[in-house]
């Protein structure tokens, strides 16, 4: 017999879904209630992948599904709680403080007070406010453009979105720093935070995030399915790193949709440390010429862990330029999945991309599968992809060992430098250094 | 010092050391010649530790212990040093970095202090500009790039810096223009002393007049066929390897 999601979605996510329905009798009125049942709607008609479907071929997701999620808890954490959230945030980076406890807002740890960035609750706007509409326009598109039915699952189970808006000409003085914690304690968790964030034309600003769960010594699960939107206007350079840390027995999937007009620039730097099942579904689509995008990964696999990155990038337009580059570690009985796909269509003359993937197994039972794909249907292109898949080079060992080095010493020299790419690709400062403290932390663990 | 005992060492089932005796003392310094594929190479990397030779008979004693008995990592840090014939390329490692970890790990095992940033600094300045090499180089990626000159210098200041007690030098001088085999020379003349000992691999009768070497040692086939002081390499420059392999064929017959 098939497992029950191949066959329809689980009843209990209906039941969480007419749950919070009730929940939110008293915001009825609310039009994003009329795209959360909409959501609701698409999900239960779509269903959950499968390994049949060639995009989840090697990510089975029956584990993830196999558990009774409970919502979580609408009220805000406890004193405990708060100061641990606290302890979360880099103290030592100067920054604006956004914190999601559950995938919901904490606003006693939340502060963005700069004049030009905007920060909202979705239900706190008015239904007469343009802002609102805008955000409820772009996310229904979104939904109705999709065959990803975990943004249906995000929507169907979001209880407030929340809104970024770095407004036109505005470059912001600090960088913005946002926790999202996940707690599970006697029954599974699902968590589903929605962020819809737009950069206004000739803005510019830097945002760090990092995924953290309670210590594994527990039965139960989390499983984060975050949705976040993102909107880069006309000249907006925005950059976005994410580090992912959640504790062994969770799950996460990860769904960031971009969207770039004019001479825009988006970074991504999608980082992988922890998890039992990660997925990282990210889509930008160029919309205007001469845009720049880079979409950089870096994952650090060991014992079960499964790593699974599905980018899709979409050249729509002429003269634009991309540079996609994941890079990895795996360990153990580790999996690694890279499935990028670049789309250059027949308008995208002059178009200038990259894509390549590199992953280092150090162990002889871990796996890598990896797919770059590109599609090209212009030929005035400059467009390249690959990938490889290496083991730790001897003979480098040997020089480093003949050095004085240990073999672990000389592991992690190795591992550091075959990441190099990707820290070369940021910008020096505190967002670089916190990454790199964890990369070597963790490479350090799983020796 | 070190004793190499009828040291026999295979490679997939092919011998390439057939039976190597060495004895070399304190503060002496020798030299192997021998022409290409004789074993040279594979006689430093066995005494520095790699494992893709399997070692099938005979002995090799280090300061009074056995040397095959320990792994790369410890006997560098018991003081052997092999600089590489083809020094390996690291991309993304930094040498600055490189070179302030192998200082550091090796001061730690020897039980002194580790060096702080600055006093690290003062020590790589000092070492790079007895060697002619410009501080820039710390900037870029170990030997990534590098000029066939630049590593074989980047070796040597590596052995600088590790302070060996047995320094295994593999064709350092190979690739290197005259000024920088004058440098190098002398960078290893300044760290003669009596309690450090080389073993020097070279083609190049050349390098012992900088170098001046107490024992050459010819080695042919996997053997040392013939020893001498420093003239048999001058008289090897002359009369080329045939001249020793005839000869040690007529002892043999
Ligand atoms: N790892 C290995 N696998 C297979 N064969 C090897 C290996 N290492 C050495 N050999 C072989 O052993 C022989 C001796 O090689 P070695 O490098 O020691 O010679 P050498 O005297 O240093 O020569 P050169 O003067 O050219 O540097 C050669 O025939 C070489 O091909
Ligand atoms: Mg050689």
């Amino acid at each position: 017999m098939l497992p029950k999601y191949q066959t329809e979605v689980p009843q209990h996510f209906k039941a969480l879904f007419d749950q919070l329905g009730r929940q939110l009798n008293g915001q009825k009125d609310h039009h994003f209630q009329e795209l959360r049942i909409k959501g609701g709607k698409n999900l239960f008609d779509m269903g959950f992948p499968t390994t049949r479907n060639e995009d989840y071929k090697y990510t089975a997701l029956g584990r993830v599904f196999n558990k009774e999620y409970q919502l979580p808890d609408p009220k805000q954490p406890g004193p405990e709680m708060m100061e641990e959230l606290r302890g979360l945030f880099n103290s030592e980076m100067d920054s604006h403080r956004i914190c999601f406890y559950n995938g919901q807002l904490v606003s006693e740890l939340t502060e963005v007070n700069e004049k030009g960035i905007g920060f909202f609750r979705l239900s706190d706007l008015s239904d007469e406010d343009l802002l609102n509409g805008e955000v409820l326009k772009h996310m229904d598109h979104t939904l109705s453009q999709t065959n990803n039915p975990f943004l249906h699952l995000n929507t169907a189970l979001c209880r407030e979105p929340l809104v970024l808006v770095v407004d036109k000409d505005h470059r912001a003085s600090k960088p913005i720093q946002v926790v999202y914690h996940y707690s599970a304690n006697d029954s599974d968790l699902i968590a589903n935070p929605q962020f819809f964030v737009i950069a206004r034309e000739n803005s510019k600003f830097s945002m760090i995030e990092k995924h953290t769960s309670n210590p594994s010594d527990r039965e139960v699960a989390v499983f984060a399915n975050v949705f976040q939107r993102w909107i880069t206007e006309k000249n907006a350079n925005v950059d976005h790193t994410k580090i992912q840390e959640l504790s062994e027995n969770d799950f996460i999937i990860h769904n960031l949709i971009a969207s770039q007009e004019a001479h825009s620039h988006f970074y991504a730097l999608t980082a992988d440390l922890g998890s039992r099942i990660t997925r990282n579904n990210l889509e930008v689509h160029l919309l205007d010429s001469h845009t720049q995008t880079d979409m950089f990964g870096l994952f650090i696999g060991n014992a079960n862990q499964h790593i699974d990155n599905q980018t899709f990038l979409d050249h729509a337009v002429p003269h634009c330029e991309s540079r996609e580059w994941y890079k990895g570690v795996l360990s153990g009985k580790s999996r690694g999945v890279f499935n990028g796909k670049v789309l250059v269509r027949q308008d995208a003359q002059k178009t200038n991309a990259f894509q390549q993937n590199n992953t280092l197994l150090s162990s002889d039972h871990a796996r890598m599968d990896s797919k770059p794909q590109l599609e090209i249907y212009a030929d005035d292109v400059k467009c390249s992809h690959g990938a490889t898949i290496g083991q730790m080079d001897d003979q480098i060992l040997f020089y480093l060992k003949s050095r004085g080095l240990d073999d672990d010493q000389a592991g992690e020299l190795v591992k550091v430098a075959f990441l190099a790419e990707v820290f070369n690709s940021m910008d020096e400062g505190a967002i670089k250094n916190t990454l790199a403290g964890k990369v070597l932390d963790k490479l350090r663990e799983i020796q | 010092m070190l004793k190499i005992k009828d040291l026999r060492v295979s490679v997939e089932d092919t011998e390439i050391l057939k039976g190597v005796n060495l004895e070399i003392k304190p503060g002496e310094v020798h030299a192997i010649m021998g022409p290409n594929g004789s074993g040279k190479s594979t006689l430093g990397f066995v005494l520095a530790g790699k494992d893709d030779y399997e070692v099938t008979s005979g002995s090799v004693e280090y300061q009074g212990q056995d040397l095959l008995d320990l792994s790369p990592d410890e006997r560098a840090r018991d003081g052997v040093f092999l600089g590489f014939q083809y020094p390996v390329e690291i991309p993304g490692v930094s040498n600055s970095n490189f070179l302030k970890m192998i200082i550091n790990s090796i001061r730690k095992s020897r039980g002194q202090e580790e060096l702080d940033a600055l006093a690290m600094l003062k020590l790589l300045k000092e070492k790079l500009a007895s060697l002619g090499m410009d501080t820039n180089m710390l900037k870029r990626s170990l030997n990534d790039g590098f000029s066939g000159g630049e590593k074989k210098r980047n070796e040597i200041l590596q052995m600088a810096v590790l302070d060996p007690k047995l320094a295994i030098l593999d064709e350092t001088d190979s690739g290197l223009d005259i000024d920088a085999l004058k440098v190098v020379s002398d960078g290893v003349n300044s760290m003669r002393s009596p309690d450090r000992s080389f073993l020097i691999i070279t083609h190049y009768q050349r390098l012992l007049n900088y170098i001046v070497p107490d024992f050459v040692h010819v080695l042919v086939d996997g053997k040392i066929v013939k020893s001498g002081d420093k003239s048999l390499a001058l008289e090897l420059e002359d009369k080329g390897y045939d001249w020793v392999k005839k000869e040690s064929s007529e002892v043999m017959a």
